[in-house]
């Protein structure tokens, strides 16, 4: 059974669009708009999501502080992390941070593969 | 030689007549003959010969006025002499006699008259000493006197006085009564203090200058002294002590030049290099603050380029992937399998990441517009109301998403005449501006009119903004919320700004952290220069 997604962005347009072109592919995706928002579904969440789309830049929690908390956290320690972000040092970010990183603006099969790799 | 010798009473000749005949004759630097009462000569000796050239057989019995000029001869000059020797006993001067050969020569001589032991007056000797070499040297040193006095007198561009020993003046030329311009008269036997400033009198200068020429020898300076007429001018001083023979100091000689002119045009050079010294940091300092202004410029650009980029990024991502995921629909045949709220869901979000591509593309080629001077409004009639209205309507679903409801409150009509598209433009900026920092709060636009303006105030209930960001938030690129994490170019207000300003009217902002902001545009109704 494929584990779920997890969606961390303040883009709406972008919530809306990955939610859509992953449930095709037939992942249960959870979205929210801050690394705040985000923390609060994964509590609600019986099942951990085998995979954390991460923003860096958010209101109220960005994307690092919620790495942060990520690995202060035991159950969220093991949740991977891919970074999503136009940032052009995204790649050399993510390896320091020891996460996945996917560059804004992603081709649907490059999403795919990382979302495979972790959730199927 | 000399034949006869001065007879002794007796008329013998003893071994000391003898003697004393050979101890004149041998006298070669004197002339020494004598000559009986009427002034035949008697005698010649060795000297005579050498100086006045006869031999002693062509001169003896000869009176010896032949050696005399003629205008001594005229006056008897000859024998006044004799007589004047005879009636004091002695007779000595100095002058021109003429030799054998007709040259004269300067002669020192001594004319004494010869007694018997009894008193019986027997001739004279006459002693004559050639004195032509010191006369001349004499006579050199007299004219070489005359000549140096003159040209002392008349140095005109150097002031050259003497001074006694205690510094009174005791000598004047033409140059001090030029350079200085007392006369001579008024001037000799005054204390030379009267040429110095009052300062440098009760500072002790004067005392101190003939102090140091006296120990060294020489004093030199440049300083201001005082004319006549109590204009002061920039003297070269020269101070030297004058020597007698055994060293003992006698006076000063002092040499003055007017050098003001130079001294003018010394301190003009150094003033100017002064300036032109403080010119050179002057520029230097503002080319350091040009370079150092256009290093952050560079800055700038650069990150506003990789803010550009990202900010053009963020929505290429929905729809590059809107539209691989259609293509791959496509692909596997399943595009009936798409709901239809799946479909509309496809055709908003690719709508609105156009619309903010547009957007930022737009802004990006206003700011060059605004850049480059090439800002130009297109008046129009225009209702505030409707375009309010219209634009609340556009922005129905942005509105929505974000969480905050909008309330407009327009209490009447307001008609003026402005460049429509660029006050959609303000509005949409004002107003996608509250909805993306007011939190999901209200937030409320008021539209009024005051006087011949229009006054139209969106105001929020967001996170506010800082004292220190407050003045920055209107410049190009700046966003008061730059380090938390909202996107955008940070060019809305700036350009908002520029159109507003272009319009003749404000734009200002208050706002308390925590509370929210309350940005109020004021523009007048017609355009300026149409009122």
């Amino acid at each position: 059974m494929k584990k779920s997604v997890m969606i961390m962005d303040d883009d709406v347009d972008i919530r809306l669009t990955l939610a859509d072109i992953l449930e095709d592919e037939g992942y249960s995706v959870t979205s929210a708009s801050d690394g705040l928002e985000g923390l609060q579904a994964i509590n609600n969440m019986t099942q951990a999501p085998g995979l954390i789309i991460l923003d860096l830049m958010m209101p109220n929690m960005n994307g690092h502080e919620f790495l942060k908390v990520r690995t202060e956290n035991e159950k969220l320690a093991n949740i991977p992390v891919a970074y999503f972000s136009a940032d052009t040092e995204i790649h050399s970010k993510s390896q320091e941070a020891g996460v996945e990183s996917i560059r804004k603006p992603v081709n649907f099969g490059e999403l795919l593969s990382v979302v495979r790799k972790h959730c199927d | 030689m000399a034949d006869i010798p001065p007879t002794t009473s007796s008329g013998t000749h003893d071994v000391n007549d003898v003697k004393f005949k050979l101890l004149v004759d041998s006298v070669k630097d004197y002339a020494i003959f004598f000559m009986n009462s009427n002034g035949i000569i008697q005698s010649w000796n060795t000297g005579a010969e050498r100086i006045q050239g006869y031999k002693s057989s062509e001169i003896i019995g000869k009176h010896f006025s032949q050696f005399y000029t003629a205008p001594d001869l005229e006056k008897k000059h000859p024998e006044y002499e004799l007589k004047t020797a005879l009636e004091f006993g002695r007779y000595e001067e100095e002058g021109w006699r003429i030799r054998k050969d007709g040259t004269t020569f300067w002669a020192n001589t001594v004319l004494n008259p010869l007694f018997d032991l009894n008193g019986h007056h027997l001739g004279f000797s006459k002693v004559t000493r050639d004195l032509t070499e010191r006369k001349k040297t004499e006579e050199r040193l007299r004219e070489s006197e005359r000549r140096a006095r003159l040209m002392f007198e008349g140095v005109k561009d150097y002031a050259m006085i003497m001074l006694d020993i205690n510094g009174c003046v005791t000598s004047w030329n033409e140059g001090a009564r030029r350079i200085k311009g007392y006369e001579a008269s008024e001037i000799i036997g005054k204390y030379y203090s009267i040429f110095f400033t009052e300062q440098d009198i009760q500072m002790g200068k004067c005392e101190y200058e003939l102090k140091e020429a006296m120990e060294t020898g020489r004093y030199e300076e440049e300083s201001w002294l005082l004319r006549k007429d109590g204009t002061r001018f920039w003297a070269s001083v020269l101070i030297t002590a004058i020597r007698e023979k055994h060293g003992k100091i006698v006076g000063f000689s002092k040499v003055t030049r007017d050098i003001t002119d130079r001294k003018r045009a010394e301190d003009l050079l150094k003033m100017s290099y002064t300036n032109l010294e403080k010119r050179v940091e002057e520029r230097t300092l503002a080319l350091r603050k040009a370079n150092e202004q256009l290093r952050i410029a560079v800055q700038t650009r650069d990150e506003f380029l990789s803010i550009a980029s990202h900010e053009l990024r963020t929505p290429m991502t929905p729809l590059k992937l809107q539209i691989q995921s259609l293509i791959s629909h496509i692909h596997k045949k399943t595009l009936g399998g798409l709901t239809e709220d799946r479909l509309k869901r496809m055709a908003d979000t690719t709508e609105r990441s156009l619309t903010r591509l547009t957007s930022l593309v737009d802004n990006l080629l206003d700011v060059s517009r605004i850049n480059s001077g090439k800002l130009t409004l297109n008046y129009e009639d225009c209702s505030l109301n409707e375009l309010l209205n219209e634009i609340l309507e556009r922005f129905k679903s942005e509105i929505s998403i974000s969480g905050s409801s909008v309330q407009f409150l327009e209490t009447q009509r307001v008609i003026g005449v402005f460049d429509q598209l660029r006050i959609d433009q303000v509005l949409v900026n004002l107003l996608t501006n509250s909805l993306k920092y007011g939190n999901k709060k209200p937030v409320e636009i008021t539209l009024t009119q005051q006087e011949n303006f229009a006054v139209i105030s969106f105001k929020d209930k967001g996170k506010g903004i800082d004292a220190e960001s407050l003045p920055l938030i209107f410049e190009k690129f700046e966003r008061a919320n730059a380090q938390a994490d909202i996107s955008g170019l940070g060019l809305g207000l700036y350009i908002t700004r520029q159109i507003i300003d272009a319009h003749h009217g404000t734009i200002t902002v208050s706002s308390d952290v925590g509370v929210g902001s309350v940005f109020t545009v004021k523009l007048p109704l017609v355009p300026k220069g149409q009122a």
